[in-house]
């Protein structure tokens, strides 16, 4: 591992500038929706309006009848091809039930937007409505109906599906070790609390658009999917298409927040543009992203922990229960569950666990993968379930934190031994820089000010990656690379640690993006992933590029024509912890909160890009703000009731308080010169922290988000005193 | 979505009663009703027009008098009704209940109301702000028919 001291200093230290900041604020920057091809076609899609329905009939004659109309497809045409991001369970359109509102039943492709809307409204679908399930418990009941009665035929991406233990059970997990029984047999209390979590959405601005052609015998795919090279695949499986054939361009995207990942237009686009021999393309309309993509899980989770006298955990069982939708397809892990669906009490000292989880199919909108899968929900538990537990036993929430918070070595509730951050120095200084002035009773304070306290934990990102770096004229570089720009800095990082490394100015160093066809395999953004996987191969071709030159005996300015793969392969299990003091008011009349400050310290390791890494922080404060106060994707008898960003609200800048941010850089991490993650490391603890500075606050301690001032003015527990 | 609006009616509850079950010329005092026609028994066919926020809506449809007890002064209609411009659909189940106090008649009128579609995507509260104003709209007409014969 390389240690901090050993990072060339000087252009790490450099401003940072965005590599596409230009064309991004001069509006150069081409987005999925923004391209056009000649003879163009303009997609619309015809859904269901029911939560779970067989589908009697459906009478294309008067949508095709209509003039500028070139193609209308139903479920007959493109069955029994489904896809999915490992799980192929979602039909490309559906041919015999619809299993949500917002199920496509058939696509439309015409010469204008309207004529396509026009026809889709013309299309005839006639329906028998079947019981539909609107609750996970509704799922697991006998006599439920089973909603994938063939999932034994569906394809199964990179090995094969375990066995769920119910039909609609979509992935189901158990994890246990240390002696529960006897760890809860000697404990001094035992506490027992439930939390509801909602469905919430990414709320990235950019909606989901793709733009599908045939080029010859290859199909040519532009799309806002982050991860070109797995649409690749899931389209070569459910299309039976060779991937040689197939080539995707992912360029600049509006914003993804995990939700990205998923593609659900380009295999019907496909199909209509084979049928018409034009290209195709659909803009999805912001209603339908809220209605009918993948939100982040809603849930019910159960802790159940015993602690001694002074607070120290002594067993821990859990049991999560995820609303996993229609469909499987959003979630790109084998578990088929958000990625930390058994990460149930981060970030302490655990001898004891069994963790159990799962998701189940309903007749909602499905759950896919979204910032920190798995992680706000079970965040917003733990955190709760600790400060509950710290104020029954009259201990500081903070103190109760230290005393069980890990330390490398520690076995955490995951069983393993814990390689990360050391929590102990990590909520000292959290004490240290914010004013948290612990009080169990509210004298001395303004009345209705409380503090709130959370923590949480996100692993460095793993896997394998390779890019290309070249030489140019002049002593110059370029990398070429097929990370797609999210927002997030990637192609920033990369120019920087090239930069640094070969000891040359960033304006040397050029980064460019290409398709599929063009650069090597590469796993996309997610998984908290880019910096220490991509950044990694990026250090690793600019060594390698070093070393050939050396070999050589040559400078940059005389190298010649020279390519490098730079590859990266990072195994490493390691985590980074963050913690969150709050202060919160709350106003005794209406229940309305306002965070009066904020602190939070992070361990990022060596920063690479200090403001991209900053914003990172900040956006994942406001990102969980956003979750923790306001956010919420209702259901209504299946239907999503906030279907428009009216009624679904997200955080503005107006809605943030000052936040002040303590980094831990000291400690390295498996990243390029020591770096770590933090595009998930902020977001899921903050729900806990305003619900905890809420009790602190007035008393009102809720179990759910968000937290609303209507659920705390419902709970205040003196309305006139204090 | 369900919701519950009430008038009272300077009117025995018994002459209420018979103008409320004469759907056509009730469902008249419904602002935007274009016309009702008998279709079946019990059965009706109907158009309301009807503007929400910046849209304006052609709701066509059906209106079933699933259950009537005048004893009780209690009925049960259930509407179905389509509109192809925007997209989508509504459906709406009502249960009325008719009740007399010192020769005022209280009509209470609960609706579960179920939006299909592309017209579910309008804001909740606009729904509910337009179905409180046609409901109080037709409340107050009612009041005024019963007295006016």
């Amino acid at each position: 591992m390389t240690s901090v001291a050993e990072a060339p200093g000087g252009v790490l230290a450099e401003p940072e500038y965005r590599v596409e900041g230009r064309d991004k604020v001069t509006g150069a920057a081409r987005f999925a929706a923004d391209v056009a091809m000649p003879g163009m076609l303009h997609a619309a899609f015809v859904a269901s309006p029911y939560p779970h329905a067989r589908i009697v009939s459906v009478d294309v004659s008067a949508a095709r009848a209509l003039p500028g109309v070139r193609a209308v497809l139903t479920g007959a045409d493109t069955k029994p091809q489904r896809f999915g991001r490992r799980l192929q369970d979602w039909p490309v359109l559906c041919s015999d039930r619809a299993l949500f509102i917002g199920d496509r039943v058939a696509a439309v492709a015409a010469d204008t937007l309207q004529i396509a809307a026009e026809a889709a409204r013309l299309v005839e679908v006639e329906y028998e409505e079947l019981p539909a399930i609107l609750a996970t418990d509704a799922a697991l009941a006998e006599g439920a109906p089973v909603l994938h009665p063939d999932a034994g035929s569906y394809a199964f991406l990179g090995g094969t599906r375990s066995a769920p233990p119910h039909p609609n059970i979509q992935g189901h997990g158990v994890r246990e070790h240390g002696d529960v029984e006897a760890g809860f047999r000697a404990s001094f209390r035992v506490y027992e609390h439930t939390f509801a979590v909602p469905r919430t959405h990414q709320g990235y601005i950019e909606p989901r658009a793709a733009l599908v052609w045939l080029d010859g015998e290859t199909v040519r795919v532009v799309t806002t999917n982050k991860t070109p090279f797995s649409l690749r695949n899931h389209m070569s499986v459910s299309l039976g298409i060779p991937e040689s054939r197939i080539v995707v361009d992912a360029g600049h995207i509006g914003g993804d927040f995990g939700g990205k990942g998923l593609s659900l237009d380009e295999f019907a686009l496909y199909h209509l543009a084979r049928a018409t021999g034009r290209p195709v393309r659909a803009v999805t309309r912001y209603a339908d992203d809220l209605q009918a993509t993948n939100s982040r899980h809603a849930g019910t989770i159960t802790l159940r922990t015993g602690v001694d006298r002074v607070g120290r955990i002594l067993a821990h069982t859990s049991k999560v229960v995820f609303d996993g939708g229609a469909y499987a397809a959003g979630k790109p892990v084998a578990t088929l569950m958000p990625g930390d669906a058994m990460l149930t009490l981060a970030g302490y000292r655990v001898p004891a666990a069994r963790v159990e989880a799962m998701t189940v199919y309903t007749n909602h909108v499905p759950a896919g993968h979204a910032r920190a899968p798995g992680q706000p929900q079970n965040a917003f538990a733990a955190e709760s379930h600790i400060d509950l537990i710290a104020r029954d036993l009259g201990i500081d929430p903070l103190e109760l934190r230290e005393r069980n918070v890990v330390r490398p070595g520690d076995v955490d509730v995951t069983g393993q031994p814990w390689h990360g951050t050391d929590g102990a120095e990590l909520l000292a200084r959290l004490r240290g820089s914010s004013r948290y002035a612990p009080s169990l009773a509210p004298e001395g304070r303004p009345n209705w000010w409380g503090w709130g306290v959370a923590l949480g934990v996100r692993h460095v990102g793993r896997g394998k990656a390779s890019l290309v770096l070249r030489t140019l004229p002049a002593g110059r570089v370029e990398l070429r690379t097929g990370v797609s720009d999210q927002g997030g800095g990637a192609h920033t990082l990369f120019q920087r640690i090239v930069s640094a490394e070969l000891g040359i100015g960033l304006d040397r160093v050029a980064v460019v993006r290409r398709t599929t066809d063009a650069v090597p395999n590469d796993p996309g953004v997610g998984g908290s992933r880019v910096t220490p996987v991509q950044g990694t191969a990026a250090l690793d071709a600019a060594r390698k590029l070093k070393a050939r030159l050396a070999a050589l005996g040559r400078s940059l300015e005389d190298a010649g024509e020279l390519e490098v793969t730079g590859e990266a392969a990072q195994e490493a299990h390691e985590a980074s912890m963050y913690a969150y003091v709050l202060a919160v008011t709350v106003d005794s009349e209406t229940g309305q909160t306002k965070i009066e400050d904020a602190t939070l310290v992070a361990d990022v390791g060596t920063v690479i890009n200090p403001v991209a890494l900053r914003g990172q922080l900040e956006g994942g404060f406001a990102f969980g703000l956003g979750q923790a106060v306001m956010e919420e994707l209702r259901v209504e008898d299946g239907r999503v009731v906030t279907a428009n960003l009216g009624d679904y609200k997200l955080p503005t800048i107006a809605d943030m308080p000052r936040l002040g941010i303590e980094l831990m850089t000291e400690r390295p991490g498996p990243g390029p010169f020591g770096a770590k993650s933090v595009g998930e490391l902020a977001n899921p603890a903050v729900g806990a922290a305003v619900a905890n500075a809420v009790q602190d606050a007035c008393g009102s301690r809720v179990m759910s988000l968000p937290i609303t001032a209507e659920k705390i003015w419902a709970l205040l527990p003196a309305k006139q005193s204090r | 979505m369900k919701f519950t609006h009430a008038a009272t009616v300077a009117a025995p509850r018994d002459k209420v009663w018979a103008r409320l079950m004469d759907i056509p010329a009730a469902a008249r005092c419904v602002p935007g009703v274009a016309s009702v026609r008998p279709s079946g028994t019990d059965k009706y066919q109907g158009t309301l027009a009807v503007q929400v926020g910046p849209v304006r809506l052609v709701l066509d449809g059906d209106l079933v008098v699933t259950a009537r007890d005048p004893s009780s002064g209690t009925a049960s209609i259930r509407a179905d009704a389509k509109d192809s411009r925007v997209g989508g659909a509504i459906r709406a189940a009502m249960d009325l209940a008719l009740s007399e106090k010192e020769g005022q008649t209280e009509l209470r009128i609960a609706t579960d109301l179920a939006v299909m579609g592309r017209l579910g995507e309008f804001g909740q509260a606009v729904i509910k702000r337009k179905a409180d104003q046609l409901m109080q709209d037709f409340a107050e007409c009612l009041a005024r028919q019963v007295i006016a014969r």
